[in-house]
């Protein structure tokens, strides 16, 4: 009996380690690609302009072991492949064109609901200008997403790159709505 | 254990969603905004001498306001007015409060507030309009039981209200209040970051900072960090339209730790962006 209270004691410390560690660790780091939102063929937005640059300000910084908040250069990477992909300008970022494309990162944040649920946050402003600098057209768009991912480093990085992901979605929805 | 490892795996989480927000339409009216900001941090020693700290009140006011202007005018609002005080809500019965430029400088009496500026031109009755203004804004965000301590009366508020408005033009105030403590280091303690209460409505002062806003001035307080109200002052109805509180910890005398933007996210987040519509997300699908 006492033989297996310290076996079973040890299979609780052994399993204990394993959460723990898989807690800790898993992939770490955002991929942009996970970023971008997937095809859409409904969207057939075709604006014959040019985007001379994206622009990307506002940023959360990381905390080790803390919530994974996407930096300036992801988002910028993600914003300039979505909008490229999409079709709908001639160019994007190339240096040269009839916009530019300021995107303000307002705020990144994330909870941790039910079963270790991972939210991410995100309120972003898209700000499209022409050469002289007046506004064409902006919005201001706020996305979550989730992650039950075992490890806590692999879910906290589900959630940041869906939570980008609905964003840039939303963005190509929006601009197909509402773009003149 | 199994079974949790088993259904944590198994879930992927809940569906990803995307609004389009904006801010509070009061904000949003063509006569603009004025910006008003309070900041008043207080020397807590070991053993009592508790002062009042003009020097590192002003640096935390002045990065306060430049974060606050930027969030503001990422938004499309106009900004007409912005004005600073030190020390400007009132906290008891007494007038004069002992303040000291800097940490371990000489301590004197001095007279709330301990200094006030704007872009506007500051005159003694604009200043206390505004140091009435921030007063009641603290005492409504403070708990019911607190009632008792509330210097300032609606009639008062309005009149300021009224005196702000004819000033500036401005069609609302945005408040910015943070009172702080900072410790010697024996007495330092850290807590987390974190609403008190979140109090959004339209015509009613909620509750927020509760007693800390008085115990913050009670010498040997045990509050450390700093409390955050914000508060939306529609000029048009003279109305406290909406409140809201946060704590943050770290010792406020120091710069670096006015840098980070969260605190004023947390405060004001649900003001400026409010959702617009509805879900935008068609799909529910996760990879």
């Amino acid at each position: 009996m006492q033989h297996s209270t310290v076996r079973h004691s040890s299979f609780l410390r052994s399993a204990l380690s394993v959460i723990c560690i898989a807690a800790i660790s898993g992939c770490s780091g955002l991929n942009t690609v996970n970023m971008i939102p997937d095809n859409d063929t409904q969207r057939s937005l075709q604006t014959g302009k040019s985007i001379r640059a994206v622009e990307v300000r506002g940023e959360q910084e990381s905390v080790w072991g803390g919530a994974l908040y996407a930096t300036q250069e992801q988002i910028h990477a993600a914003v300039v492949e979505t909008l490229t992909r999409s079709g709908s300008f001639s160019s994007v970022d190339a240096g040269a064109g009839d916009l530019n494309l300021e995107v303000v990162v307002r705020s990144q944040g994330q909870d941790v609901g039910l079963l270790m649920q991972y939210t991410g946050k995100m309120t972003m402003t898209y700000r499209f200008t022409d050469t002289a600098g007046n506004a064409i057209w902006s919005i201001t768009l706020e996305s979550s997403g989730s992650s039950r991912a075992f490890a806590g480093a692999k879910r906290t990085t589900e959630a940041r790159e869906r939570t980008v992901k609905a964003n840039l979605t939303a963005l190509l929805d929006e601009l197909n709505k509402s773009w003149k | 254990m199994c079974c949790l490892a088993g259904l944590l795996i198994a879930c992927t989480g809940a569906p990803p969603s995307s609004t389009v927000v904006t801010h509070d339409p009061t904000l949003g009216r063509s006569e603009g905004v004025a910006l008003l900001i309070d900041v008043c941090l207080q020397r807590d020693g070991i053993g009592g001498g508790d002062y009042f700290l003009i020097g590192e009140s002003e640096k935390g006011a002045n990065i306060s306001q430049q974060q606050l202007r930027a969030y503001l005018q990422d938004s499309g609002i106009l900004v007409r007015e912005q004005a600073t005080l030190i020390c400007g809500a009132r906290h008891g019965d007494a007038t004069q409060i002992p303040a000291a430029l800097s940490i371990g400088e000489t301590i004197s009496e001095q007279r709330q507030p301990l200094a006030a500026k704007s872009q506007l031109p500051m005159s003694q009755e604009y200043a206390e309009a505004l140091a009435i203004i921030s007063s009641y804004a603290f005492e409504r965000a403070a708990a019911d039981d607190a009632d008792a301590g509330r210097q300032i009366s609606e009639s008062m508020f309005r009149d300021a209200g009224s005196i702000v408005r004819n000033r500036t033009n401005a069609g609302s105030v945005l408040f910015l209040g943070a009172l702080g403590t900072s410790r010697s280091g024996a007495l330092n303690t850290v807590t987390g970051i974190g609403r008190i209460i979140v109090g959004v409505g339209t015509g009613l002062a909620t509750a927020g900072l509760g007693g800390d806003y008085y115990a913050v001035f009670v010498p040997g307080s045990k509050v450390s960090g700093r409390f955050y109200e914000g508060a939306l002052i529609d000029l048009e109805t003279g109305d406290l339209a909406w409140s809201n509180a946060v704590t943050v910890p770290g010792n406020p005398a120091k710069a670096k730790n006015w840098e980070s933007a969260q605190p004023l996210d947390l405060l004001f987040h649900d003001l400026l962006f409010q959702p617009q519509g509805q879900d935008l997300l068609k799909s529910t699908t996760q990879e």
